[in-house]
């Protein structure tokens, strides 16, 4: 499952690599937007196969941050 | 002796030379400057406008002095002038005086604060959920109708200076500045402070009335909105045609338009140069000067104006009921989306209310209270670029009728 932005902003953290095993609802990164901070959640147990952003990486609407299985 | 210490610090013999009533004045203003930007300080206001407004409110009142034709002045502004070459000696020694008059009574100052918010802003907000958005920027435009009502009915004012205050319920200060020098420019320096010190205070007021008018239980609801896949390109273009578009049906708001729709698209086009300027230089240097504007025209003797008190009751009176208004707009459209099976936040209610970003930023604070992953920004401020339009269609209206109706 592809984990994509839902606001244009700027990540300042990121809190999952590849290989971890995460928990729903659990934050695996956090963007920053129009100066508020919001976590970014995972949506279903799983492992990280994939993380597509490093901190201070400008992203979109829509684009994919994490891929999780 | 005391002719000597007089004269050597006015700033304190002043307050014996002057009307008993400014002389109050003045020690209250000094206290609520330091009680404004001490909360600006703590973040309980918004420190942006606060700490500026609220120092230069202090230095202004502390700062009064005899000017060399006797009367008692200061040297930061003088508001009143407004014959031409009185104003040029002025501009010599005033130090804050080109900048009131030739970016503030023109509202320069507000168009820069909003190219600013437009390179932070994304259009693509508008286009989520468009007719949604429109319905709650009307909601929201409540408080102003209702208050030109009552300024009329209750308060005896004139239509003109009723509307003039009245639409401080559109939370736009450039709509207010530009309203009150058409219908009402006796009342511009008044009017104008309590506009914006209204909207820092929205900061801290608001979240009351989401808090009592919102059910607990609605205010984590997420909201996944198919935010619609557009290329830069179309965007771009659909920038520039409403912006014309808005600019021929609303020339009354044409350069707050222009001001937020070039911000979009200098984003759009990917010149960054531009959209740095204006997002992190321009915006803030308008942002800080605004505040410190607004701070010393709290100069006691120019604020003690008998009708004063009633804008002070008129503006908190505008800027409620349109909070209300658009909070009661969002609990409908939550019971719409409801019967379709689809959610609705109903917090996207207040930022109807056009104080960009803050109204919007509000309700996507107010969720994440609740609720930490929530996501309703984008939809709230799609709320709130309508807002802006509604409140330019407001202020608009009052401009072209309510000058027939005093003619």
């Amino acid at each position: 499952m592809e984990i994509k932005a839902r606001i244009p902003g700027t990540i300042i953290a990121v809190n999952a690599a590849v290989g971890d095993t995460v928990k729903a609802r659990g934050v695996l990164a956090t963007l920053e937007a129009m100066k508020m901070e919001q976590p970014i959640a995972c949506p279903i147990d799983g492992v990280v196969k994939a993380v597509q952003v490093q901190v201070g990486d400008k992203v979109k609407t829509g684009s994919t941050l994490f891929v999780v299985e | 002796m005391t002719e000597l210490l007089a004269q050597l610090f006015p700033g304190i013999s002043t307050f014996f030379a002057m009307d008993a009533t400014v002389a109050v004045a003045r020690v209250v203003l000094i206290l609520l400057g330091f009680i404004l930007a001490y909360y600006g300080f703590k973040r309980t206001l918004e420190p942006l406008i606060m700490v500026p407004m609220g120092i230069g409110m202090i230095a202004v009142n502390a700062g009064m002095m005899f000017l060399n034709t006797g009367v008692i002045g200061n040297m930061f502004v003088d508001p009143l002038v407004s014959d031409p070459a009185a104003l040029m000696d002025i501009m010599q020694v005033n130090f804050l005086q080109p900048i009131y008059n030739l970016t503030f009574s023109n509202g320069l100052i507000a168009c820069l604060v909003f190219m600013g918010i437009g390179a932070r802003s994304e259009i693509s907000y508008l286009l989520a959920k468009p007719w949604s958005s429109m319905i709650i920027a009307i909601c929201a435009e409540l408080g102003t109708f209702v208050t030109l009502a009552v300024g009329v009915m209750a308060f005896g004012l004139t239509p003109g200076e009723a509307a003039a205050s009245a639409i401080i319920g559109g939370a736009d200060g450039p709509m207010v500045l530009f309203t009150s020098l058409m219908l009402a420019p006796d009342l511009f320096v008044p009017i104008s402070i309590i506009a914006y010190l209204y909207l820092s205070l929205t900061y801290g007021g608001y979240p009351f009335l989401i808090k009592l008018f919102i059910p607990k239980k609605y205010r984590g609801i997420d909201m996944y909105v198919e935010v619609p896949e557009v290329s830069q390109k179309s965007k771009f273009i659909f920038i520039v045609v409403t912006c014309f578009v808005l600019c021929l049906l609303l020339p009354v708001a044409s350069p707050l338009i222009f001001s937020f729709f070039i911000g979009m698209a200098v984003k759009e086009a990917n010149i960054n140069k531009y959209t740095e300027l204006l997002e992190e230089g321009l915006s803030y240097f308008a942002t800080f000067f605004l505040g410190a504007i607004l701070g010393v025209l709290c100069e006691a003797s120019t604020i003690l104006n008998p009708t004063v008190l009633v804008i002070l009751i008129l503006g908190i009176l505008a800027l409620a009921i349109s909070g209300i208004g658009g909070l009661l707009g969002g609990l409908a459209l939550y019971w719409v989306h409801k019967r379709r099976g689809e959610d609705f936040n109903p917090l996207i209610g207040i930022a109807g209310v056009s104080c960009v970003p803050t109204t919007a930023k509000l309700a996507q604070h107010a969720a994440m209270d609740e609720n930490p992953f929530a996501m309703i920004l984008p939809v709230a401020m799609g709320a709130n670029i309508s807002g802006v339009i509604t409140s330019a269609i407001a202020a608009g209206i009052f401009v072209s009728t309510i000058q027939l109706i005093a003619v």
